[in-house]
């Protein structure tokens, strides 16, 4: 058996607990390498030193104080129901102040805002949603429109000088599509 | 699951506080041992130990059976233990294996034994006792808790494994580091010393 073998084995054969065939493997091992078997000394030494500390008992009345703190134990857990479920949730608002019921909608009425902001994306709503993109027309067709409301501007609005007559002109040859 | 356990934790459900009782008297020790070497503090394992029972006794309407009772306890002890450390962590100060030994008659300047031989027959005294638990307190927590669950209050591999929540192959592995650590930190001391 080799030492990396006979190292994973350690334990259990510092506990016993190998059956007698590898036992006595890992023992003839021990006999013939001296690192090895000193590991195995180190672990029972350790094993040794901590069974070296004594046992402890406790108090004579250990039973008695237990008695005496279950029912006050037993009491707090039940005033202080866990906060799971319908239930749970409804009980603590029951025992709550104020404060509470403002921890408890708070966060309510954010989600409330928020499924109803998206509802009425989804419905399409005015307001509701990012702002529509607008038409994309063409260079001629926009100037086409600028030149008409300059124009009908302009005829509301005549100016003394000639530059009407030719506005009235541009205007008659630009049609709205 | 010994069937006197299962029985009595069946009554148990029942709000038969005796049987509860009976139980805890089967068990407060071995739980007090294990919080007292896992925790290094014998003043708080007993205050530990109550707070075992009573979250015990509180969940035991949950307890299925899926393991044994002893086991069900430990996961309970394990979780305590655990939950204190988290609290009293960041007031922790390093153990010193230098420092003086707090004996049953007060402090005391160590004594160090004469180690060179056999360790069994020196392990008598209160000192070493003391500097055993020291030593121990220096292991990680997984390799304490395997080291005392085991070589302390006897559970199995298997039965650690189900306490811990860890494959066996670990628990022999923790178990050999916590052996090899605690050795070489009792030698290292000791040799520093001679």
């Amino acid at each position: 058996m080799r030492c990396s073998r006979v190292r994973k084995l350690l334990t259990d054969y510092t506990d016993e607990a190998l059956s007698i065939g590898v036992e006595e493997q890992v023992r003839q091992h021990l006999g013939g390498c001296r690192e090895c078997a000193a590991l195995a000394a180190d672990l029972q030494s350790a094993v040794a030193a901590l069974q070296s500390l004594p046992r402890l008992e406790t108090s004579p009345d250990f039973t008695r104080q237990l008695r005496r703190h279950l029912p006050v134990a037993v009491a707090l857990s039940r005033r202080a129901p866990a906060r799971t479920g319908l239930a749970g949730w409804l009980s603590y608002l029951r025992s709550g102040s104020p404060r509470r019921f403002g921890a408890v909608l708070a966060p309510i009425a954010v989600g409330l805002s928020v499924l109803l902001y998206v509802w009425g994306m989804h419905l399409g709503l005015p307001g509701v949603g990012p702002a529509t993109a607008e038409p994309v027309i063409s260079e001629d067709a926009y100037l086409a429109a600028m030149a008409r409301e300059h124009a009908s501007y302009a005829t509301k609005q005549p100016l003394a000088d000639s530059s009407a007559a030719i506005l009235r002109v541009t205007l008659a040859g630009t049609k709205a599509p | 699951m010994e069937v006197a356990d299962l029985l009595l934790v069946e009554r148990c459900k029942q709000d038969d506080i005796e049987a509860y009782e009976a139980l805890v008297d089967r068990y407060r020790n071995k739980i007090l041992n294990y919080v007292a070497r896992y925790s290094g503090s014998t003043a708080d394992a007993e205050d530990l130990t109550q707070e075992v029972f009573i979250k015990a006794y509180l969940a035991i309407k949950k307890f299925r059976g899926q393991c044994s009772f002893q086991t069900w306890l430990f996961q309970i002890a394990s979780n305590v233990c655990v939950d204190r450390f988290r609290r009293v962590r960041r007031d922790r100060v390093a153990y010193s294996l230098d420092e003086p030994v707090s004996t049953e008659d007060g402090e005391v300047e160590r004594e160090i034994p004469d180690w060179s031989g056999d360790p069994e027959s020196v392990a008598e005294s209160r000192e070493l006792q003391a500097l055993v638990q020291k030593t121990l307190m220096t292991l990680s927590d997984k390799l304490r808790a395997v080291i005392v669950m085991h070589d302390l209050e006897g559970l199995r591999y298997e039965e650690i494994a189900e306490v811990l929540q860890i494959p066996i192959g670990t628990v022999k592995s923790r178990l050999f580091n916590a052996r090899v650590e605690l050795r070489n930190r009792l030698r290292s001391y000791v040799e520093g010393r001679a």
